[in-house]
């Protein structure tokens, strides 16, 4: 069970079809989905913020990119603003976005899009591993 | 090399001729030399021949005994005078000898002995002096054939040693004068050739460069060529796959206008969304895809140039977009624009593009505003404006609105391909122009467009 889980892209179909996925999965309590990064920070800024089990996170942002949103969080928030964060692509991965999210240790996957059933099962089974030890988690 | 072989050859000629003709000259100058050394000896031997025989000499003193019989010192002086100037004889005659030269002295040596013989007989007979017919008989010698011997032997001999020296002479001055033609030649023929093959190596290191230029250029031009036929290639590419993905998108938007028809009455509100959601996606790309086209068929230079107003044109893509206008309560101001050579098809793009932008980025609190009109061009252009009282574009963002796909907003907000400018800019170029933007963020924009005049 993801108790909370947030999905940051800017294309509101896509976001729709998201929660449509998300909530016949069943498996996540609270969704989050903030339509941009900035938007995203400052949920993330709010005082009664809860803790980020895990993100899906779009790259391809107007104004702010997804690797601009990592920076800025990570600025203002260590490493601890997600336990587990995934990158998503329209595209194929290209070596230079891997170089890139390889300076964030909360980006653990990519994905390519769309999003399905199995690879939320798979963040599911993630995060309950992590939670299984604590050693393993990212401080 | 053969000139260098040839050089080498006429160097060695004119060394060797120098040389020999040198050496030649230095014999010539010895020979000269001893010669002249010969006739000094023969100037001086003579001299002493006439002392040691004339007043200071033999028959002076012969005739001193003769007239003084009580002195015996003139007698023994006579004696000693005598065997000098007969040894001096021979030394001339050895002279004449040693330069195998004829050297008849006998008139003069026979003079010599007479003298000699009446000294023996005054020696041996007493002698009476103050016998004047005695005396006189005694010293009385005929002596002019002897005098004439030695003139004539001496001027022969002279001249037979200035004749030997004169030739000796003419080859010394000729030799010098060969050597010192050889060796200016040598000289002149060093110098000139490492002038030649100064300008010989400038010329070689002239022409490898030029080759180098040439080669570089000919590479050049053929990665020029590749780059255009891949260009070319590249463009004819993505122009098919735009073509391509088109009409697949135009059969789904009519497949799901079908179902949407078919199914309207039955679907539950959320499953209408869903068709709508994809009919809107479909739509999306659909434009996509003719823009795709229009950027790629921007880059085609080689269109057809026809004469075209731009005032017909504007008021063709004001026809097209009229719906916008009217729902955007938006004023339009029109100057009269420039007519030029244009492809008209691309002209209609770059209008459009641009009209619509303004139509699209207004002021949600402030009534738009358009104006259109001709700028002033340098020559051979034309030029042209369109200013919005829009949203404007932030000062760092002026470079990033002509890039394909660069996205300044969310879909929600300005919906578009992200191909807009680009083409408009690609078209511009194609037209031996180019677009600036003059723009601050919140108070309108004014994009010129220059174009080549035809």
């Amino acid at each position: 069970m993801i108790k909370h889980l947030m999905t940051i892209d800017d294309e509101p179909i896509d976001q729709k079809m998201y929660r449509r996925l998300i909530s016949k999965s069943g498996i996540v309590e609270t969704l989050h989905q903030p339509m941009s990064g900035q938007e995203a920070l400052n949920f993330l800024a709010a005082p009664d913020c809860p803790k980020i089990d895990a993100m899906l996170l779009d790259i391809n942002m107007p104004g702010m990119s997804g690797f601009d949103f990592l920076e800025k969080a990570q600025a203002a928030h260590g490493n601890s603003f997600v336990r587990y964060a995934v990158l998503m692509l329209s595209s194929s991965t290209r070596r230079q976005d891997q170089e890139r999210a390889a300076a964030f240790p909360m980006v653990q996957d990519y994905l390519a899009k769309p999003l399905t059933i199995e690879a939320l099962e798979a963040i599911d089974k993630k995060l309950a591993e992590i939670n299984a030890s604590p050693a393993q988690s990212i401080s | 090399m053969p000139r260098t072989k040839r050089h080498i050859a006429r160097s060695i000629a004119y060394a060797g001729g120098f040389l020999a003709a040198a050496s030649c000259s230095a014999w010539f100058w010895l020979e000269h030399d001893r010669l002249l050394t010969r006739q000094t000896e023969l100037a001086s031997t003579v001299l002493r021949l006439e002392r040691l025989t004339g007043y200071v000499g033999f028959i002076h003193d012969f005739k001193n005994a003769v007239l003084r019989p009580a002195e015996p010192v003139y007698l023994q002086r006579a004696e000693d005078q005598f065997a000098a100037a007969m040894q001096t004889l021979d030394d001339l005659q050895q002279i004449a000898q040693s330069e195998a030269l004829d050297s008849d002295l006998s008139a003069y040596r026979a003079t010599l002995l007479k003298y000699h013989d009446h000294l023996v007989l005054l020696r041996e007979t007493p002698f009476d002096s103050s016998n004047i017919a005695d005396a006189d008989a005694l010293v009385r010698v005929r002596d002019s054939a002897a005098r004439e011997n030695l003139d004539a032997l001496t001027a022969q001999l002279s001249r037979a040693l200035a004749d030997r020296a004169a030739p000796v002479q003419r080859n010394l001055m000729v030799s010098l004068a060969i050597s010192l033609i050889l060796l200016t030649l040598l000289v002149t023929d060093q110098v000139q050739n490492a002038r030649i093959r100064a300008e010989r190596d400038r010329l070689e290191a002239r022409q490898q460069m030029l080759e180098a230029e040439q080669r570089h250029s000919e590479e050049l031009a053929q990665s020029l060529d590749q780059l255009r036929q891949l260009n070319r290639e590249q463009a004819e590419f993505t122009y098919s796959i735009s073509h391509d993905l088109k009409s697949p998108t135009i059969t789904a938007r009519m497949l799901v206008a079908a179902l949407q028809e078919d199914l309207s009455p039955r679907l539950m509100a959320q499953d209408q969304e869903l068709l709508d959601d994809l009919d809107q996606v479909l739509g999306r790309m659909a434009m996509l895809t003719t823009d795709m086209q229009n950027y790629t068929q921007a880059l085609n230079t080689e269109e057809l140039r026809e004469d075209v107003s731009l005032d017909d044109v504007l008021d063709g893509v004001i026809d097209d977009l009229r719906a916008d206008i009217a729902s955007a309560e938006v004023s339009i101001q029109r100057a009269p624009l420039p007519s030029l050579q244009a492809s008209p098809h691309q002209m209609r793009n770059l209008l459009q593009n641009l009209l619509h932008n303004a139509l699209k980025f207004a002021r949600t609190d402030a009534p738009l505003k358009i104006a259109i009109g001709a700028s002033d061009a340098k020559p051979g252009h034309v030029a042209f404006y369109i200013a919005d009282t829009g949203i404007g574009i932030a000062e760092n963002q002026h470079d990033a609105i002509f890039r394909p796909f660069a996205r300044l907003h969310l879909r929600e907000q300005f919906d578009g391909s992200g191909l807009g400018l680009p083409i408009c800019l690609r078209i511009a170029r194609a037209h031996g122009g180019g677009i600036t933007v003059d723009s601050t963020e919140g108070a309108g924009s004014t994009f010129t467009v220059t174009l080549k005049a035809s």
